[in-house]
């Protein structure tokens, strides 16, 4: 089907979102909650743009790109200065209330903002509440070790009762996605902690180099799901690249 | 050790995830809260992740995931009691049983909570204790509710 | 007793009308919540066991009534629902003889037997008192407060008795049911539905033919019909009366709708502060169920159709018709995105019909009286009546049904008989915390859906707050934003972090620490909830704020610039003293719980500033009005 994002005609096919159709055409909408990876959930409101129907002439509405889906004929905005204005308002409630996190920080400053304009309740909160790692955590990895709670202001992420789920692996995926970074995976020695999440695990060191490779539960956690042995569960990704290119290089296939 | 009671509360409903919240309401009707053990049953039972249960359960505000006081003290705060003087009702009760709004007596006697409108607005403002309304409360007479309702004891 | 078919209830409906034109008198206590909370289930017990005792012929079963009797019947007592007058409650009406007792006692019961059912006689100290004329007024017929009134969602609410089918089939219940099903296509019904104008009762106004039409016309074999009980917004008890008072007819209504839209099964959600609406409609349900008008093969035409009761778990947000999906399902009451509409992907993702509590009771009379009936009704665009709560600082409170397009201020003012103690009319607030409040230039706009979102607020559910120059819109505003911040599910970024700097602002104005900007911080911080939130609850949480911005914007700068609460509201802003009325009758000595206030009997008192807390509980109990707010 075709529309146009920002007067450029483009082409989506049907199911695609907004954004996903103008991530593919190469024009930038910002996001924070978005991961191509996970279900949409349309909650941090900065992917916002503008659509407005031919048939219906005089009709506007702001919508959520990541999960608003591509329609024939849609004309869409980007970037009007409304969105901008409402964006950058978004981003200054933001940094309200993560003042000191520097990817917030920075997103900020990308948009002129040096100081937020509203009350910091609580300058140590580093969390905008997307729920990516919950998300990640349930839909991908499966163990569905945090959840969010509570509702409205008084929202939270993290394991039930705030104590070590027993479900959780220590994966890191909650890390790895995590827009404002503030979820720690510390790995010292053959110890991993994420203190957020209130764990401990034990690493595993690679058959090879000795360099930890995964948690030992997440280990057993891929074990129960694919017939791999420990010559690829055990190895660090360093030492199985360098094991499978020196097989290419001498065979001339894996 | 899994509770018979909270196992023949899923039974009634049915081990599926519609039934989640309204095992969880018989669950707070018969405690008067959702203990950590009974939460952990139910998650099993419906086979679901305990922190969704936890999520859901913390989400609606009929639950509760603390212990609550034997007798529930409900300021109704909807708009006709607001406009009515409900904001000095909950002060004169917090005053006079010693918590906030939100909290239980040291003794477990009494939770006080502040609820959004419970309908019965014609009467505003009104104050529950347990199941019995008082209707057009005043500031004076929410300090005599207490005492009469301690008497009683 | 199974009903089953048609003709079967007709019989049924035969035999009890009979016994009911056989009743002598009738004689209703209110059970409303209202009234019970006033005692009204002992005086209806009072009054049924000192009447036998009397000797008087009496019955508490329709059933009952007929018979082999001579020419007078027996009195029929029996509790019904909210007679919507809970000011004045509990409440007792003696029909035909059109007798409404009010505040009535257990104390009073022997002398109503003794006087009114025994000799006829009227006692005039329980009848109605009106404010305005100080004259006591025997009858719904003589009161202002009923005599205005147009009732349809409420007509048989506080009239017959909620737990007794036959007094619903006496009412004529049932009868839409069955032409529904012997002689209307489900198209037929649709049809009518649209054509009445019927557009949805709880908030949005969105036109229930045509909802109705879309579901019917998504992909799927599995339709869903829900009834929306989780009347969420405060001030709002229509939906609760309703429930209580007249159950029957919600499930009426569901079952013509199942018809209608080819589904077999429905939810009604009901809120979790309302157990007595809990406890009727499961009772309702059993009772239709066992009759044969529930179930499977209802009536014996081969349509089969059931609900179920989901008690919400106290989430304002649940009001929303996708959150309240999720939340049926077993998940938390988040909403979702609306260009997917639920009625092609509602509940378990299958087509589905929402309708809130009062939509659902038009249903039945649209269809046995015509749509051109309810259509003749009301406004070009808003058809037939409203019910409303009218509550707040009038003189009488409580529920009233009026046609679309009656002006607020024949509401207040005639009906709801003016402001409380005399005092000044300054606001009414329509709409909850979506809505807004108008002033008093605004007393002569009609009522409907579209002119009170154009002027501002909104008719929502049908709260309508009144409030008089003791309350401040300042403090009125942050309530609602307090609220919302409290119900806000917190999933979007808007709604979560927007609300809680527009209260943080509306906090330090409060507190006298307001600055000069901060209007324009509130208007630009309600312009990106407004644009930028997921779901309604979010896009019109500003309204208040906005509202009152609007029409009441010198109260802000009142307390930015002078720091001064005009209404005498804001404890930062204000000092409370004892002025020369004092007679020194040493109440507010005993009330004040600091002990700020001093003085010898029959002595001028003196109240000490620096050790009052300002909650005003002199002023409450004080009765020479000797307490000045300045």
């Amino acid at each position: 089907m075709q529309l146009t994002i920002d007067d450029k005609q483009v082409t989506a096919e049907q199911g695609q979102t907004l954004l996903e159709v103008a991530r593919a055409h190469d024009i930038p909408i910002p996001t924070l909650c978005y991961h191509e990876s996970l279900e949409a959930r349309g909650s941090c409101r900065l992917c916002l743009v503008e659509i407005r129907k031919p048939k219906w002439p005089g009709w506007k509405r702001l919508v959520a790109s990541c999960v608003y889906p591509a329609e024939e004929g849609l004309e869409v905005r980007t970037a009007t200065e409304e969105i901008v204005g409402i964006r950058k308002t978004l981003i200054d409630l933001l940094l309200a209330r993560c003042p000191k996190n520097p990817e917030i920080v920075e997103l900020a400053r990308a948009y002129g903002i040096e100081q937020t304009s509203y009350a910091v309740l609580d300058a140590t909160r580093q969390c905008i509440l997307c729920g990516q790692c919950v998300r990640v955590c349930e839909d991908i990895i499966g163990a569905s070790a945090i959840g969010m709670y509570g509702r409205g202001a008084g929202k939270k992420v993290g394991p039930a009762y705030g104590k070590a789920a027993e479900t959780c692996i220590g994966c890191g995926a909650c890390a790895f996605v995590c827009p404002t970074r503030c979820i720690q995976v510390i790995d010292e020695g053959l110890t991993r902690r994420i203190p957020r999440w209130n764990v401990e695990f034990e690493l595993v060191p690679c058959r090879i180099c000795g360099k930890p490779v995964s948690t030992r539960k997440h280990i057993d956690f891929v074990r129960g799901r694919v017939s791999a042995g420990p010559e690829v569960l055990e190895t660090c990704s360093d030492c199985l690249r360098a094991y499978y290119g020196a097989k290419v290089a001498a065979e001339g296939h894996m | 050790m899994s509770s018979v009671h909270v196992n023949r509360i899923i039974d009634r409903h049915g081990a599926e995830r519609a039934s989640l919240i309204p095992v969880l309401q018989d669950i707070q009707d018969d405690y008067n809260w959702i203990s950590e053990p009974h939460l952990r049953q139910v998650a099993d039972r419906l086979g679901l992740p305990l922190s969704e249960v936890y999520g859901v359960a913390s989400f609606y505000r009929a639950l509760s995931l603390e212990p609550r006081g034997k007798t529930l003290i409900r300021v109704c705060k909807g708009t006709a009691c607001h406009v009515r003087g409900a904001q000095l009702i909950q002060e004169e009760l917090e005053r006079q049983l010693g918590i906030q709004a939100g909290g239980t007596t040291e003794d477990m006697a009494y939770t006080l909570e502040v609820v959004n409108c419970v309908g019965a607005c014609g009467m505003a403002p009104v104050v529950i204790v347990g199941d019995k309304y008082f209707p057009g409360v005043k500031p004076h007479r929410a300090k005599k509710l207490v005492q009469t309702e301690r008497d009683e004891e | 007793m199974r009903l089953g078919s048609v003709k079967e209830l007709e019989k049924r409906r035969k035999s009890l009308r009979k016994a009911r034109d056989g009743v002598r008198r009738r004689i209703i206590v209110c059970a409303g919540t209202g009234c019970v909370a006033g005692g009204s289930l002992d005086i209806y017990a009072a009054l049924v066991e000192q009447s036998r005792e009397s000797g008087l012929d009496v019955e508490v079963e329709l059933e009952a009534c007929g018979g082999k009797r001579g020419k007078t019947g027996p009195d029929y007592m029996s509790a019904s629902g909210c007679h919507g007058f809970c000011q004045v409650g509990p409440l007792v009406h003696i029909t035909p003889d059109d007798i409404l007792y009010c505040h009535v006692k257990t104390a009073d019961v022997p002398k109503i037997v003794d006087e009114t059912l025994k000799k006829g006689k009227v006692i005039e100290k329980l009848l109605y008192k009106d404010p305005t004329d100080d004259e006591r007024k025997q009858g719904r017929e003589d009161i202002t407060f009923y005599n205005r009134q147009q009732r349809v969602a409420l007509e048989s609410c506080g009239v017959i008795d909620p737990e007794s089918l036959d007094d619903y089939l006496a009412h004529g219940g049932y009868q839409a049911l069955v032409k529904s099903l012997t002689e209307m296509q489900p198209d037929d019904v649709i049809d009518a539905v649209e054509k009445s104008g019927l557009r949805g009762r709880g908030g949005g106004g969105f036109p229930a033919g045509r909802k109705w039409r879309s579901c019917l016309a998504a992909p799927g074999d599995v339709r869903y019909v829900i009834c929306n009980g989780d009347e969420g917004d405060p001030g709002a008890f229509m939906d609760r009366s309703i429930m209580e008072g007249d159950p029957f007819k919600v499930v009426e209504g569901m079952t013509i709708g199942a018809y209608a839209l080819r589904s077999s099964s429905g939810y009604i959600y009901v809120r979790h502060e309302y157990p007595l609406a809990v406890q009727r409609l499961e009772k309702a349900i059993a009772i239709a169920r066992g009759a044969g008008l529930l179930g499977e093969d209802i009536l014996g035409t081969g349509f089969s159709f059931d609900i179920k009761i989901n008690r919400g778990g106290g989430a304002f947000v649940c009001g929303e018709s996708s959150a309240l999906m999720r939340s049926v399902a077993g998940y938390m009451g988040e909403p979702r995105p609306k260009y997917i509409h639920s009625t092609e992907k509602g509940l378990f993702d299958q087509p589905t019909v929402l309708n809130n509590v009062e939509t659902w009771v038009c249903v039945p009379p649209i269809i046995d009286r015509g749509a051109a009936w309810f259509a003749a009704m009301g406004t070009e665009k808003s058809k037939g009546t409203k019910a409303f709560s009218l509550v707040g600082k009038v003189n009488n409170t409580g529920l009233v049904e009026v046609p679309m397009g009656i002006s607020l201020r024949e509401i207040i003012f005639d009906i709801g008989g003016g402001i409380l103690d005399g005092r000044e009319f300054k606001a009414v607030q329509t709409g909850g915390p979506s809505g807004g409040c108008l002033p008093a230039d605004r007393l002569d706009l009609p009522v409907d859906f579209d002119s009170l979102t154009e002027a501002g607020s909104m008719m929502g559910s049908g709260g309508m707050i009144v409030m008089d120059d003791r309350n401040c819109m300042v403090d009125v505003a942050d309530y609602f934003i307090k609220f919302l911040i409290q119900e806000s599910c917190g999933k979007c970024v808007p709604c979560r972090e927007g609300l809680v700097q527009m209260h943080a602002i509306l906090e330090r104005i409060i507190q006298g620490e307001g600055r000069p900007d901060d209007i324009g911080k509130l208007e630009h911080l309600a312009d990106a909830v407004e644009a930028a939130s997921l779901c309604a609850l979010g896009k019109t949480a500003v309204n208040p704020v906005r509202s009152t911005l609007k029409f009441f914007r010198d109260e802000y700068e009142a307390h930015i610039k002078d720091k001064r609460c005009p209404a005498g509201v804001c404890k930062a802003l204000i000092t409370y003293r004892i002025n020369d009325n004092c007679n020194g009758c040493t109440l507010c000595v005993k009330a004040c719980p600091v002990g700020a206030i001093t003085g010898k009997k029959k002595q001028k008192h003196v109240l000490d500033t620096d050790k009052c807390t300002r909650c005003g509980a002199c002023e409450a109990i004080c009765n020479q009005n000797a307490i000045s707010v300045e």
